[in-house]
Protein backbone atom coordinates (compact mmCIF):
# COMPACT_ATOMS: atom_id res chain seq x y z
CA UNK A 1 0.00 0.00 0.00
CA UNK A 2 1.32 3.43 -0.95
CA UNK A 3 2.02 5.77 1.95
CA UNK A 4 1.43 9.50 1.80
CA UNK A 5 2.87 12.18 4.06
CA UNK A 6 1.77 15.81 4.20
CA UNK A 7 4.30 18.32 5.61
CA UNK A 8 2.89 21.75 6.38
CA UNK A 9 3.39 24.81 8.60
CA UNK A 10 0.11 24.47 10.54
CA UNK A 11 -2.87 22.12 10.80
CA UNK A 12 -6.17 22.56 12.63
CA UNK A 13 -6.55 21.10 16.13
CA UNK A 14 -9.29 21.32 18.76
CA UNK A 15 -7.48 24.31 20.27
CA UNK A 16 -7.06 26.05 16.93
CA UNK A 17 -9.87 24.99 14.61
CA UNK A 18 -9.22 27.51 11.86
CA UNK A 19 -5.49 27.09 11.33
CA UNK A 20 -5.16 26.02 7.67
CA UNK A 21 -8.58 24.36 7.92
CA UNK A 22 -8.56 23.93 4.14
CA UNK A 23 -5.79 21.33 4.53
CA UNK A 24 -8.02 19.21 6.78
CA UNK A 25 -10.84 19.52 4.24
CA UNK A 26 -8.45 18.02 1.68
CA UNK A 27 -7.19 15.23 3.95
CA UNK A 28 -10.76 14.15 4.74
CA UNK A 29 -11.57 14.12 1.04
CA UNK A 30 -8.43 12.07 0.29
CA UNK A 31 -9.51 9.60 2.99
CA UNK A 32 -12.87 9.22 1.22
CA UNK A 33 -10.94 8.40 -1.92
CA UNK A 34 -9.12 5.65 -0.02
CA UNK A 35 -5.82 7.49 0.47
CA UNK A 36 -4.28 7.49 3.92
CA UNK A 37 -2.27 10.64 4.59
CA UNK A 38 -0.05 11.19 7.66
CA UNK A 39 0.43 14.77 8.82
CA UNK A 40 3.61 16.44 10.05
CA UNK A 41 3.63 20.07 11.15
CA UNK A 42 7.11 21.61 11.21
CA UNK A 43 7.90 23.39 14.49
CA UNK A 44 10.82 23.94 16.82
CA UNK A 45 8.50 23.46 19.84
CA UNK A 46 8.36 20.07 21.54
CA UNK A 47 4.73 19.01 21.19
CA UNK A 48 2.97 15.67 21.67
CA UNK A 49 0.98 14.21 18.79
CA UNK A 50 -2.54 15.57 18.53
CA UNK A 51 -5.68 14.01 17.09
CA UNK A 52 -8.31 16.00 15.26
CA UNK A 53 -11.39 14.58 13.61
CA UNK A 54 -9.77 11.19 13.04
CA UNK A 55 -6.44 12.58 11.84
CA UNK A 56 -3.15 12.19 13.76
CA UNK A 57 -0.87 15.23 13.67
CA UNK A 58 2.84 14.92 14.49
CA UNK A 59 5.02 17.93 15.35
CA UNK A 60 8.70 17.85 14.33
CA UNK A 61 11.65 20.07 13.54
CA UNK A 62 13.59 19.62 10.30
CA UNK A 63 16.00 17.07 11.81
CA UNK A 64 13.20 14.94 13.25
CA UNK A 65 11.47 15.07 9.86
CA UNK A 66 14.71 13.79 8.27
CA UNK A 67 14.88 10.83 10.70
CA UNK A 68 11.16 10.17 10.24
CA UNK A 69 11.50 10.07 6.45
CA UNK A 70 14.48 7.70 6.70
CA UNK A 71 12.59 5.36 9.03
CA UNK A 72 9.36 5.37 7.03
CA UNK A 73 9.05 4.49 3.41
CA UNK A 74 6.71 7.15 2.05
CA UNK A 75 6.01 6.87 -1.65
CA UNK A 76 4.70 10.44 -1.85
CA UNK A 77 5.31 13.57 0.20
CA UNK A 78 2.96 16.56 -0.09
CA UNK A 79 4.11 20.05 0.89
CA UNK A 80 1.99 23.11 1.69
CA UNK A 81 3.62 26.51 2.33
CA UNK A 82 7.00 24.96 1.61
CA UNK A 83 10.35 26.35 2.74
CA UNK A 84 13.92 25.10 2.88
CA UNK A 85 13.66 23.71 6.42
CA UNK A 86 10.58 21.67 5.53
CA UNK A 87 12.50 20.20 2.61
CA UNK A 88 15.62 19.34 4.64
CA UNK A 89 14.46 15.75 5.25
CA UNK A 90 14.12 15.09 1.51
CA UNK A 91 17.67 16.36 0.93
CA UNK A 92 18.99 13.85 3.48
CA UNK A 93 17.61 10.88 1.55
CA UNK A 94 19.73 9.27 -1.15
CA UNK A 95 18.46 9.94 -4.67
CA UNK A 96 16.97 6.46 -5.13
CA UNK A 97 15.13 6.68 -1.78
CA UNK A 98 13.53 10.03 -2.49
CA UNK A 99 9.74 9.95 -2.78
CA UNK A 100 7.51 11.52 -5.40
CA UNK A 101 6.96 15.11 -4.24
CA UNK A 102 3.97 17.39 -4.73
CA UNK A 103 4.31 21.06 -3.76
CA UNK A 104 1.30 23.38 -3.45
CA UNK A 105 2.03 27.07 -3.96
CA UNK A 106 -0.67 29.13 -2.27
CA UNK A 107 0.51 32.72 -1.89
CA UNK A 108 3.03 34.42 0.39
CA UNK A 109 5.62 31.62 0.15
CA UNK A 110 6.05 32.26 -3.58
CA UNK A 111 5.73 36.01 -4.11
CA UNK A 112 8.20 38.86 -4.47
CA UNK A 113 8.87 41.03 -1.44
CA UNK A 114 7.27 44.11 -3.01
CA UNK A 115 3.93 42.60 -4.03
CA UNK A 116 2.06 43.86 -0.95
CA UNK A 117 3.85 47.22 -0.80
CA UNK A 118 0.79 48.98 0.69
CA UNK A 119 1.16 46.85 3.83
CA UNK A 120 4.61 48.21 4.69
CA UNK A 121 4.53 51.83 3.54
CA UNK A 122 2.77 53.19 6.62
CA UNK A 123 6.02 54.24 8.24
CA UNK A 124 9.77 54.13 7.66
CA UNK A 125 10.34 51.36 10.21
CA UNK A 126 8.01 49.00 8.34
CA UNK A 127 9.76 49.79 5.09
CA UNK A 128 13.23 49.30 6.61
CA UNK A 129 12.08 46.01 8.13
CA UNK A 130 10.81 44.79 4.76
CA UNK A 131 13.99 45.83 2.99
CA UNK A 132 15.89 43.69 5.48
CA UNK A 133 13.47 40.77 5.00
CA UNK A 134 13.94 41.13 1.25
CA UNK A 135 17.51 39.92 1.70
CA UNK A 136 17.12 37.61 4.69
CA UNK A 137 13.79 35.92 3.89
CA UNK A 138 12.56 36.53 0.34
CA UNK A 139 15.85 36.04 -1.51
CA UNK A 140 16.74 32.70 0.17
CA UNK A 141 13.17 31.48 -0.45
CA UNK A 142 13.44 32.50 -4.12
CA UNK A 143 16.73 30.63 -4.47
CA UNK A 144 15.22 27.59 -2.77
CA UNK A 145 12.17 27.53 -5.06
CA UNK A 146 14.34 28.08 -8.12
CA UNK A 147 16.54 25.19 -7.04
CA UNK A 148 13.73 22.65 -6.54
CA UNK A 149 12.02 23.80 -9.75
CA UNK A 150 15.09 23.15 -11.88
CA UNK A 151 16.74 20.08 -10.33
CA UNK A 152 16.77 16.88 -12.30
CA UNK A 153 17.35 14.59 -9.32
CA UNK A 154 13.86 15.23 -7.91
CA UNK A 155 10.57 13.74 -9.05
CA UNK A 156 8.57 16.81 -8.21
CA UNK A 157 5.27 18.35 -9.31
CA UNK A 158 3.97 21.83 -8.48
CA UNK A 159 0.36 22.88 -8.00
CA UNK A 160 -0.61 26.54 -8.41
CA UNK A 161 -3.98 27.71 -7.12
CA UNK A 162 -4.65 29.78 -10.22
CA UNK A 163 -3.00 30.41 -13.58
CA UNK A 164 -2.85 34.15 -13.01
CA UNK A 165 -1.24 33.57 -9.61
CA UNK A 166 1.41 31.53 -11.38
CA UNK A 167 1.97 33.95 -14.25
CA UNK A 168 1.71 37.26 -12.43
CA UNK A 169 3.09 36.46 -8.98
CA UNK A 170 5.18 33.28 -8.87
CA UNK A 171 6.87 33.05 -12.29
CA UNK A 172 8.41 36.52 -12.25
CA UNK A 173 9.51 36.03 -8.62
CA UNK A 174 11.22 32.69 -9.13
CA UNK A 175 12.32 33.41 -12.70
CA UNK A 176 11.70 29.88 -13.96
CA UNK A 177 8.72 27.66 -14.73
CA UNK A 178 8.95 24.07 -13.46
CA UNK A 179 8.82 21.17 -15.87
CA UNK A 180 5.81 19.55 -14.21
CA UNK A 181 2.98 21.65 -12.88
CA UNK A 182 -0.81 21.81 -12.68
CA UNK A 183 -3.30 24.55 -12.03
CA UNK A 184 -5.66 23.25 -9.35
CA UNK A 185 -7.74 25.75 -7.42
CA UNK A 186 -8.39 25.80 -3.71
CA UNK A 187 -11.62 24.03 -2.81
CA UNK A 188 -14.78 26.11 -2.68
CA UNK A 189 -16.88 23.94 -0.39
CA UNK A 190 -20.15 23.74 -2.30
CA UNK A 191 -21.57 21.41 0.37
CA UNK A 192 -21.12 24.02 3.09
CA UNK A 193 -21.89 26.97 0.80
CA UNK A 194 -25.02 25.56 -0.79
CA UNK A 195 -26.70 27.57 -3.52
CA UNK A 196 -29.82 29.40 -2.46
CA UNK A 197 -31.94 30.98 -5.15
CA UNK A 198 -32.05 34.74 -4.74
CA UNK A 199 -35.09 36.99 -5.11
CA UNK A 200 -34.93 40.40 -6.81
CA UNK A 201 -35.11 42.12 -3.43
CA UNK A 202 -31.96 40.32 -2.27
CA UNK A 203 -29.95 42.74 -4.41
CA UNK A 204 -30.70 45.43 -1.81
CA UNK A 205 -28.88 43.40 0.84
CA UNK A 206 -25.13 43.75 0.61
CA UNK A 207 -22.62 42.06 2.88
CA UNK A 208 -18.86 42.01 3.27
CA UNK A 209 -16.93 39.46 5.35
CA UNK A 210 -13.23 40.33 5.34
CA UNK A 211 -10.26 40.43 7.70
CA UNK A 212 -9.38 44.00 8.71
CA UNK A 213 -5.75 43.17 9.38
CA UNK A 214 -4.03 44.65 6.31
CA UNK A 215 -4.61 46.94 3.35
CA UNK A 216 -4.63 44.14 0.78
CA UNK A 217 -8.16 43.31 1.94
CA UNK A 218 -9.11 46.76 0.63
CA UNK A 219 -11.84 47.44 3.19
CA UNK A 220 -11.11 51.13 2.69
CA UNK A 221 -12.65 50.74 -0.77
CA UNK A 222 -15.81 49.24 0.76
CA UNK A 223 -16.12 52.31 2.99
CA UNK A 224 -15.58 54.71 0.06
CA UNK A 225 -18.12 52.84 -2.05
CA UNK A 226 -20.77 53.11 0.69
CA UNK A 227 -20.00 56.81 1.21
CA UNK A 228 -20.46 57.48 -2.51
CA UNK A 229 -23.64 55.41 -2.64
CA UNK A 230 -25.04 57.45 0.26
CA UNK A 231 -25.47 60.34 -2.19
CA UNK A 232 -27.79 58.26 -4.37
CA UNK A 233 -31.56 58.60 -4.04
CA UNK A 234 -32.03 54.87 -3.57
CA UNK A 235 -29.37 54.54 -0.84
CA UNK A 236 -31.90 54.12 1.98
CA UNK A 237 -33.41 51.12 0.20
CA UNK A 238 -30.07 49.32 0.57
CA UNK A 239 -28.87 47.47 3.66
CA UNK A 240 -25.19 46.81 4.39
CA UNK A 241 -23.71 44.36 6.87
CA UNK A 242 -19.95 44.58 7.37
CA UNK A 243 -18.32 41.65 9.19
CA UNK A 244 -14.68 41.33 10.19
CA UNK A 245 -12.01 41.93 12.74
CA UNK A 246 -8.54 43.40 12.93
CA UNK A 247 -6.62 46.51 13.85
CA UNK A 248 -8.13 48.49 10.95
CA UNK A 249 -11.81 47.75 11.71
CA UNK A 250 -12.59 50.76 13.91
CA UNK A 251 -10.33 53.16 12.01
CA UNK A 252 -11.88 52.35 8.65
CA UNK A 253 -15.53 51.83 9.55
CA UNK A 254 -15.90 54.88 11.81
CA UNK A 255 -17.31 57.10 9.00
CA UNK A 256 -20.05 54.53 8.39
CA UNK A 257 -21.54 54.85 11.87
CA UNK A 258 -23.67 57.78 10.75
CA UNK A 259 -25.67 55.61 8.34
CA UNK A 260 -28.68 53.81 9.81
CA UNK A 261 -28.69 51.17 7.09
CA UNK A 262 -25.05 50.18 7.61
CA UNK A 263 -24.54 47.59 10.35
CA UNK A 264 -21.06 46.92 11.66
CA UNK A 265 -20.32 43.49 13.14
CA UNK A 266 -16.85 43.52 14.65
CA UNK A 267 -15.48 40.05 15.41
CA UNK A 268 -14.07 36.91 13.87
CA UNK A 269 -16.68 35.07 11.81
CA UNK A 270 -16.45 31.28 12.05
CA UNK A 271 -16.64 29.49 8.74
CA UNK A 272 -19.72 27.55 9.87
CA UNK A 273 -21.56 30.85 10.48
CA UNK A 274 -20.88 32.26 7.02
CA UNK A 275 -23.56 30.30 5.09
CA UNK A 276 -26.24 31.86 7.34
CA UNK A 277 -24.92 35.34 6.54
CA UNK A 278 -24.85 34.46 2.86
CA UNK A 279 -28.49 33.35 3.05
CA UNK A 280 -29.58 36.82 4.13
CA UNK A 281 -27.83 38.75 1.37
CA UNK A 282 -27.76 39.05 -2.41
CA UNK A 283 -24.50 40.88 -3.09
CA UNK A 284 -21.02 40.25 -1.71
CA UNK A 285 -18.95 43.42 -1.70
CA UNK A 286 -15.38 42.10 -1.54
CA UNK A 287 -12.81 44.50 -2.95
CA UNK A 288 -9.24 43.31 -3.05
CA UNK A 289 -5.72 44.46 -3.87
CA UNK A 290 -4.07 41.07 -3.79
CA UNK A 291 -5.47 37.57 -4.21
CA UNK A 292 -4.08 34.37 -5.64
CA UNK A 293 -7.65 33.03 -5.97
CA UNK A 294 -10.18 34.88 -3.82
CA UNK A 295 -11.65 32.05 -1.77
CA UNK A 296 -14.13 34.20 0.17
CA UNK A 297 -15.50 35.54 -3.13
CA UNK A 298 -15.83 31.98 -4.40
CA UNK A 299 -17.68 30.90 -1.26
CA UNK A 300 -20.12 33.80 -1.64
CA UNK A 301 -20.63 32.88 -5.32
CA UNK A 302 -21.28 29.28 -4.36
CA UNK A 303 -24.06 30.46 -2.00
CA UNK A 304 -25.58 32.49 -4.85
CA UNK A 305 -24.34 35.97 -4.00
CA UNK A 306 -23.19 38.26 -6.78
CA UNK A 307 -19.59 39.31 -6.08
CA UNK A 308 -18.54 42.93 -6.65
CA UNK A 309 -14.77 43.11 -6.59
CA UNK A 310 -11.61 44.13 -8.47
CA UNK A 311 -9.90 42.61 -11.49
CA UNK A 312 -6.61 41.93 -9.74
CA UNK A 313 -4.41 38.86 -9.17
CA UNK A 314 -6.23 35.56 -9.66
CA UNK A 315 -9.76 36.99 -9.35
CA UNK A 316 -10.57 37.42 -13.09
CA UNK A 317 -9.89 33.72 -13.55
CA UNK A 318 -13.00 32.99 -11.48
CA UNK A 319 -15.29 35.93 -12.24
CA UNK A 320 -16.38 37.05 -15.68
CA UNK A 321 -17.71 40.60 -15.65
CA UNK A 322 -21.52 40.81 -15.86
CA UNK A 323 -21.76 37.03 -16.24
CA UNK A 324 -20.65 35.63 -12.89
CA UNK A 325 -20.00 38.85 -10.98
CA UNK A 326 -18.94 42.45 -11.33
CA UNK A 327 -15.30 43.44 -11.79
CA UNK A 328 -13.86 46.92 -11.36
CA UNK A 329 -10.28 47.95 -12.13
CA UNK A 330 -7.76 48.15 -9.26
CA UNK A 331 -8.78 50.68 -6.57
CA UNK A 332 -11.60 52.03 -8.79
CA UNK A 333 -14.32 53.12 -6.36
CA UNK A 334 -16.38 54.88 -9.07
CA UNK A 335 -16.59 51.69 -11.12
CA UNK A 336 -17.65 49.66 -8.08
CA UNK A 337 -20.43 52.15 -7.36
CA UNK A 338 -21.55 51.92 -11.00
CA UNK A 339 -21.58 48.12 -10.78
CA UNK A 340 -23.76 48.17 -7.66
CA UNK A 341 -26.07 50.65 -9.38
CA UNK A 342 -26.25 48.37 -12.39
CA UNK A 343 -27.38 45.48 -10.17
CA UNK A 344 -29.87 47.80 -8.46
CA UNK A 345 -31.37 48.83 -11.81
CA UNK A 346 -31.32 45.35 -13.40
CA UNK A 347 -33.05 42.87 -11.06
CA UNK A 348 -33.38 40.17 -13.70
CA UNK A 349 -29.73 40.40 -14.62
CA UNK A 350 -28.88 40.24 -10.90
CA UNK A 351 -30.78 36.95 -10.55
CA UNK A 352 -29.14 35.54 -13.65
CA UNK A 353 -25.62 36.46 -12.52
CA UNK A 354 -26.36 34.95 -9.09
CA UNK A 355 -27.34 31.63 -10.62
CA UNK A 356 -24.45 31.61 -13.07
CA UNK A 357 -21.92 32.53 -10.38
CA UNK A 358 -22.84 29.54 -8.25
CA UNK A 359 -22.82 27.11 -11.18
CA UNK A 360 -19.55 28.41 -12.51
CA UNK A 361 -17.60 28.30 -9.26
CA UNK A 362 -18.87 24.81 -8.45
CA UNK A 363 -17.71 23.60 -11.83
CA UNK A 364 -14.37 25.34 -11.50
CA UNK A 365 -13.45 24.78 -7.84
CA UNK A 366 -16.14 22.61 -6.26
CA UNK A 367 -15.09 19.72 -4.01
CA UNK A 368 -15.47 16.97 -6.61
CA UNK A 369 -13.61 18.92 -9.30
CA UNK A 370 -10.66 19.81 -7.10
CA UNK A 371 -10.30 16.53 -5.26
CA UNK A 372 -10.46 14.38 -8.37
CA UNK A 373 -7.71 16.50 -9.93
CA UNK A 374 -5.57 16.45 -6.80
CA UNK A 375 -5.96 12.69 -6.36
CA UNK A 376 -4.87 12.21 -9.95
CA UNK A 377 -1.76 14.26 -9.29
CA UNK A 378 -0.78 12.84 -5.92
CA UNK A 379 -1.30 9.26 -7.05
CA UNK A 380 0.81 10.15 -10.06
CA UNK A 381 -1.90 8.78 -12.35
CA UNK A 382 -2.25 11.54 -14.85
CA UNK A 383 -4.57 9.91 -17.34
CA UNK A 384 -7.38 12.44 -16.77
CA UNK A 385 -5.23 15.49 -16.69
CA UNK A 386 -3.73 17.54 -19.39
CA UNK A 387 -0.63 19.22 -18.18
CA UNK A 388 -1.15 22.85 -17.27
CA UNK A 389 -4.90 22.90 -17.84
CA UNK A 390 -7.27 23.76 -15.05
CA UNK B 1 11.00 24.00 -19.72
CA UNK B 2 8.36 26.69 -20.33
CA UNK B 3 9.40 30.33 -20.28
CA UNK B 4 8.28 33.01 -17.85
CA UNK B 5 5.87 35.42 -19.57
CA UNK B 6 7.85 38.51 -18.61
CA UNK B 7 5.72 40.83 -20.74
CA UNK B 8 2.51 39.85 -18.97
CA UNK B 9 4.17 40.10 -15.56
CA UNK B 10 5.60 43.51 -16.44
CA UNK B 11 2.24 44.91 -17.47
CA UNK B 12 0.70 43.69 -14.22
CA UNK B 13 3.48 45.33 -12.22
CA UNK B 14 3.20 48.52 -14.26
CA UNK B 15 -0.41 48.75 -13.08
CA UNK B 16 0.91 49.16 -9.53
CA UNK B 17 3.51 51.83 -10.17
CA UNK B 18 1.26 54.86 -9.75
CA UNK B 19 -0.17 53.43 -6.52
CA UNK B 20 3.32 52.63 -5.23
CA UNK B 21 4.43 56.19 -5.93
CA UNK B 22 1.33 57.65 -4.25
CA UNK B 23 1.92 55.52 -1.14
CA UNK B 24 5.58 56.52 -1.16
CA UNK B 25 4.69 60.21 -1.53
CA UNK B 26 2.43 59.96 1.51
CA UNK B 27 5.17 58.18 3.43
CA UNK B 28 7.77 60.80 2.54
CA UNK B 29 5.43 63.70 3.36
CA UNK B 30 4.55 62.24 6.74
CA UNK B 31 8.03 61.04 7.57
CA UNK B 32 10.01 62.75 10.31
CA UNK B 33 13.33 64.20 9.10
CA UNK B 34 16.45 62.10 9.49
CA UNK B 35 18.44 62.93 12.60
CA UNK B 36 21.48 65.09 11.86
CA UNK B 37 23.58 67.68 13.65
CA UNK B 38 23.85 70.79 11.49
CA UNK B 39 26.03 73.09 13.57
CA UNK B 40 27.28 73.93 17.04
CA UNK B 41 27.19 77.70 17.56
CA UNK B 42 29.47 79.27 20.17
CA UNK B 43 29.09 82.76 21.62
CA UNK B 44 31.66 84.03 24.04
CA UNK B 45 30.49 86.81 26.39
CA UNK B 46 30.79 86.79 30.15
CA UNK B 47 29.58 83.21 29.81
CA UNK B 48 30.26 80.54 27.27
CA UNK B 49 27.00 80.07 25.36
CA UNK B 50 26.43 77.05 23.15
CA UNK B 51 23.51 76.44 20.79
CA UNK B 52 23.09 73.05 19.12
CA UNK B 53 21.43 73.20 15.71
CA UNK B 54 20.10 69.74 14.81
CA UNK B 55 17.32 68.27 12.67
CA UNK B 56 15.15 65.36 13.79
CA UNK B 57 11.94 64.32 15.50
CA UNK B 58 11.25 65.31 19.16
CA UNK B 59 14.81 66.30 19.97
CA UNK B 60 16.83 66.36 23.19
CA UNK B 61 20.26 67.94 23.63
CA UNK B 62 23.25 67.57 25.96
CA UNK B 63 26.80 68.84 26.34
CA UNK B 64 29.99 67.48 27.90
CA UNK B 65 32.41 70.30 28.67
CA UNK B 66 36.01 69.28 29.40
CA UNK B 67 38.60 71.71 30.72
CA UNK B 68 41.72 70.73 28.80
CA UNK B 69 43.98 72.00 31.58
CA UNK B 70 41.95 70.09 34.19
CA UNK B 71 41.32 73.11 36.42
CA UNK B 72 37.60 72.43 36.66
CA UNK B 73 35.81 69.08 36.62
CA UNK B 74 34.16 67.91 33.43
CA UNK B 75 30.58 69.24 33.19
CA UNK B 76 27.96 66.79 31.88
CA UNK B 77 24.62 68.55 31.46
CA UNK B 78 22.47 65.50 30.78
CA UNK B 79 19.77 65.60 28.10
CA UNK B 80 17.29 68.51 28.03
CA UNK B 81 14.61 69.77 25.65
CA UNK B 82 16.21 73.21 25.11
CA UNK B 83 19.05 73.41 22.61
CA UNK B 84 20.82 76.41 24.26
CA UNK B 85 23.34 76.11 27.09
CA UNK B 86 25.15 78.76 29.09
CA UNK B 87 28.28 78.02 31.17
CA UNK B 88 29.65 80.44 33.73
CA UNK B 89 33.18 79.13 33.75
CA UNK B 90 36.71 80.47 34.05
CA UNK B 91 38.58 81.46 30.91
CA UNK B 92 40.53 78.60 29.41
CA UNK B 93 40.75 75.96 26.70
CA UNK B 94 37.80 73.59 26.59
CA UNK B 95 36.63 70.66 24.56
CA UNK B 96 32.89 70.68 23.94
CA UNK B 97 31.03 67.55 22.88
CA UNK B 98 27.53 68.51 21.71
CA UNK B 99 24.92 65.73 21.51
CA UNK B 100 21.46 65.55 19.94
CA UNK B 101 19.08 62.62 20.08
CA UNK B 102 15.45 61.77 19.31
CA UNK B 103 13.48 61.18 22.53
CA UNK B 104 11.32 58.39 21.15
CA UNK B 105 14.09 56.34 19.59
CA UNK B 106 16.65 54.26 21.39
CA UNK B 107 20.21 54.34 20.11
CA UNK B 108 19.62 57.48 18.06
CA UNK B 109 22.38 60.00 18.79
CA UNK B 110 24.61 62.35 16.84
CA UNK B 111 27.45 64.40 18.29
CA UNK B 112 30.19 66.81 17.36
CA UNK B 113 33.40 67.63 19.23
CA UNK B 114 34.89 71.12 19.05
CA UNK B 115 37.77 72.95 20.76
CA UNK B 116 37.16 76.39 22.28
CA UNK B 117 39.57 79.00 23.60
CA UNK B 118 37.29 80.92 25.97
CA UNK B 119 38.19 84.44 27.09
CA UNK B 120 35.65 86.38 29.11
CA UNK B 121 34.34 89.39 27.22
CA UNK B 122 33.52 91.78 30.07
CA UNK B 123 31.76 94.93 28.77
Amino acid sequence: MRKYLMICNAYPTLENLYSNSFLHRRVKAYQQEGLHVDIVVITTKVLKDKYYDGVQIKYMDEYQIASFLKANDYSTVLFHFINKKMFHGIEQLSEEKRPYIVVWLHGFEAEAWHRRYYNFLENINQLDNMLERKDTVFEPQREFLRDIMTREDLNITFIYVSRRFKELYVDPYVGVVPEKYYIIHNIIDNELFKYQKKSSDDRFKICSIRPFTAKNYANDLTVEVIKKLSRKKYFKKLEFNIYGDGKLFNVLTNPLKTFENVHLHKGFVKQDDIPEIHRGHGIYLGPSRHDSQGVSLGEAMSSGLVPVTNAIGGIPEFITHKETGMLAPRDDVEAMVEHLEYLYKHPRKFKKISEQASKSIKQQAGIDTVISKEVEVITNGRSKLEKGLS
Amino acid sequence: MAEVNWKKAYHDLENHIEAIMRETSELVNNASPKLRLNDVLIEKTNTLDVVIDATGDTMEYAIDLIDRKGKIETIKTGYQKANAFSFDIPAGRYTITAYAKESLKDNSRVFEKIQVNFKKDVK
